[in-house]
């Protein structure tokens, strides 16, 4: 009985089980293959926090580059400023912090800090893994003023930088910018000042014209001569990508690991650029009538090239940035009126931009490592 | 389980065909092995410039229009991500090509015969844009071919070198 039975059943059992283990056999490749793509496509975020002779045991590179930093900072104090201040002359200055006090005990004018600065390191360790405190970040930047000011102690900074911030609800994103660039900003000795400009209320962001009220309201502080623009999601991995001014505005942010590592296209202003006080005037700032994502950043690109200005870059290697991942956000829909809009920059620059500035300050909140600036830019006209 | 060793008779039986009984495995898996590969390579994607050119080309796209011109619109209109999704006033734009529901696809089953792309807009948000390049090339039958999307005037006239591959 169980003989014909097994005899007729024999020939699909033997390919049924010959396929089963070919699935098996086939799953297993499967998954190594997506797990190999999975981590290249992260560029080796995760294989770097194995790789030992690149980190610290008990920390992050950078917190052990902030210590390095310390101690230079200290030598150089110790054996006196007799360096030679690169390729300019030191230039007595008389007290420059007019409408804020700066750090006490300041008499002697100091010599111009050199360029580039001899704290730098070159390539940063940059990765989003492992959370971030406030505490800890002012515990590792004792020197930082209240409202995240800093000003360097042992020459005159080469610029005063204002740091502008377009924000709203990124607490996350904003832990890690202050844990990367405070240090970062320090060892490139600039008179610096961070300012997070937080959009209030659930109306679409409006990135540009955020922008331009950090501008107005941190002039107002002190007598800044650069602004850095700079969303809260970008963290660059090379020190000697300096956050200041140029002789062309300047764009900072060239070479992102969204877009692997390179321009997007060229004529990209995004992300994070730098302005001079003269540059930033002679557009008559940035354009208020953006509300979504996308295309204020090209209406500045042609605000700068109707005005005569062109861009200036660093090279893509001291360009590298990483960008926080994250979901869309919910009121920041894409901007289906951003090509229109574009196309008529000529036009409307003169009268929608700093001249036509509105806004309603809501609340200054002054943090050991950043001032927040609360506004309500109103909603589209 | 009965059959298990009756399998084994089998096997050795058809054994014959093959040199080795490890020849025999290797001849089978080989196919599925490189399918295991390829598989993988194909999922979730964010296309590169380069490698979308290279698409466009084999789909032959640019026999009327030009390839840069194209790949400047595209990454203007969506960043080379299929799934791109975007609220245009009354309008929704899929895919990688930004291929509107006012007719061009359509969001329900009923009204998919009506479309003129003849296709369901979410299935221009998977990763084959086999079908996102058919409906495509309608577009660019239009009279005003490329300039149906505004990001082509506003980005794609000029300054066209750094799109070529």
């Amino acid at each position: 009985m169980k003989e014909p039975l097994l005899g007729s059943m024999a020939m699909p059992g033997k390919s049924l089980q010959k396929a089963c283990r070919l699935l098996v056999v086939f799953c297993a490749v499967h998954l190594l293959v997506t797990l190999f793509y999975y981590l290249s496509g992260r560029d080796f975020d995760v294989l770097q926090l194995f790789s030992k002779h690149q980190q610290s045991q008990e920390g992050r590179g950078s917190v052990t580059v902030t210590e390095v930093a310390r101690q230079a900072l200290a030598a150089s104090a110790a054996t006196g400023l007799e360096k030679p201040a690169g390729d300019r002359a030191p230039q007595p200055e008389e007290a420059t912090e007019s409408t804020e006090t700066g750090p006490p005990g300041k008499v002697r004018p100091l010599p111009s800090c050199p360029d580039p600065s001899p704290l730098l390191v070159g390539p940063l360790q940059v990765e989003f893994l492992r959370p971030v405190n406030l505490e800890t970040i002012e515990k590792e930047n004792p020197k930082l003023r209240k409202g995240g000011r800093f000003t360097p102690e042992d020459c005159t900074a080469l610029q005063k930088v204002a740091i502008i911030i377009p924000f709203r609800n990124r607490d996350e994103h904003l832990r890690y910018w202050l844990y990367y660039l405070h240090p970062f900003l320090q060892r490139q000795q600039l008179d610096y000042g961070i300012y997070v400009i937080n959009q209030d209320g659930e109306e679409t962001f409006n990135r540009a014209k955020l922008l331009n009220v950090g501008f107005q309201e941190a002039l107002k502080e002190y007598d800044y001569d650069c602004f850095v623009f700079s969303d809260v999601d970008l963290i660059p991995m090379d020190d000697r990508n300096t956050y200041r001014c140029f002789e062309q505005p300047r764009h900072l942010s060239v070479s992102m690991d969204k877009f692997g590592f390179s321009l997007p296209y060229n004529q990209y202003f995004g992300g994070v650029s730098a302005l001079s006080k003269e540059q930033f005037l002679k557009i008559n700032g940035f354009p208020n009538n953006y509300w979504g994502w996308g295309g204020e950043d090209d209406d500045i690109y042609n605000r700068l090239i109707y005005k005569g200005m062109s861009i200036s870059r660093p090279n893509a290697i001291i360009g590298k940035c990483r960008m926080i991942r994250h979901s869309r956000d919910q009121k920041n829909e894409p901007n289906p009126q951003r090509f229109d809009r574009i196309a008529h920059t000529r036009q409307t620059m003169n009268s929608d931009g700093l001249n036509s500035l509105k806004y309603q300050l809501m609340e200054i909140q002054k943090y050991p490592l950043y001032t927040k600036i609360t506004v309500d830019i109103g909603s589209p006209s | 389980m009965l059959w298990v060793d009756q399998d084994k008779k089998q096997v050795a039986q058809s054994d014959s065909m093959f040199q080795t009984p490890e020849a025999a495995k290797m001849m089978s898996l080989l196919p599925l092995i490189l399918l295991g590969i390829a598989l993988p390579a194909t999922q979730a994607i964010q296309y590169r410039k380069c490698e979308l050119s290279q698409i466009l080309r084999e789909h032959g796209i640019d026999k009327d229009i030009p390839l840069p011109e194209l790949i400047c619109t595209m990454f203007h209109i969506s960043g080379f991500d299929t799934q791109t999704e975007v609220n245009n006033n009354s309008n929704k734009e899929h895919g990688i090509f930004q291929i509107s529901n006012n007719g061009w696809c359509a969001e329900k089953q009923e009204d998919v015969a009506k479309s003129v792309c003849g296709i369901l807009c979410s299935k221009l948000l998977d990763d084959d844009i086999t079908d996102d390049i058919v409906c495509a090339k309608k577009i660019l039958q239009l009279p005003e071919r490329l300039d149906y999307w505004k990001a082509h005037k506003t980005f794609c006239r000029e300054n066209l070198d750094q799109w070529n591959c």
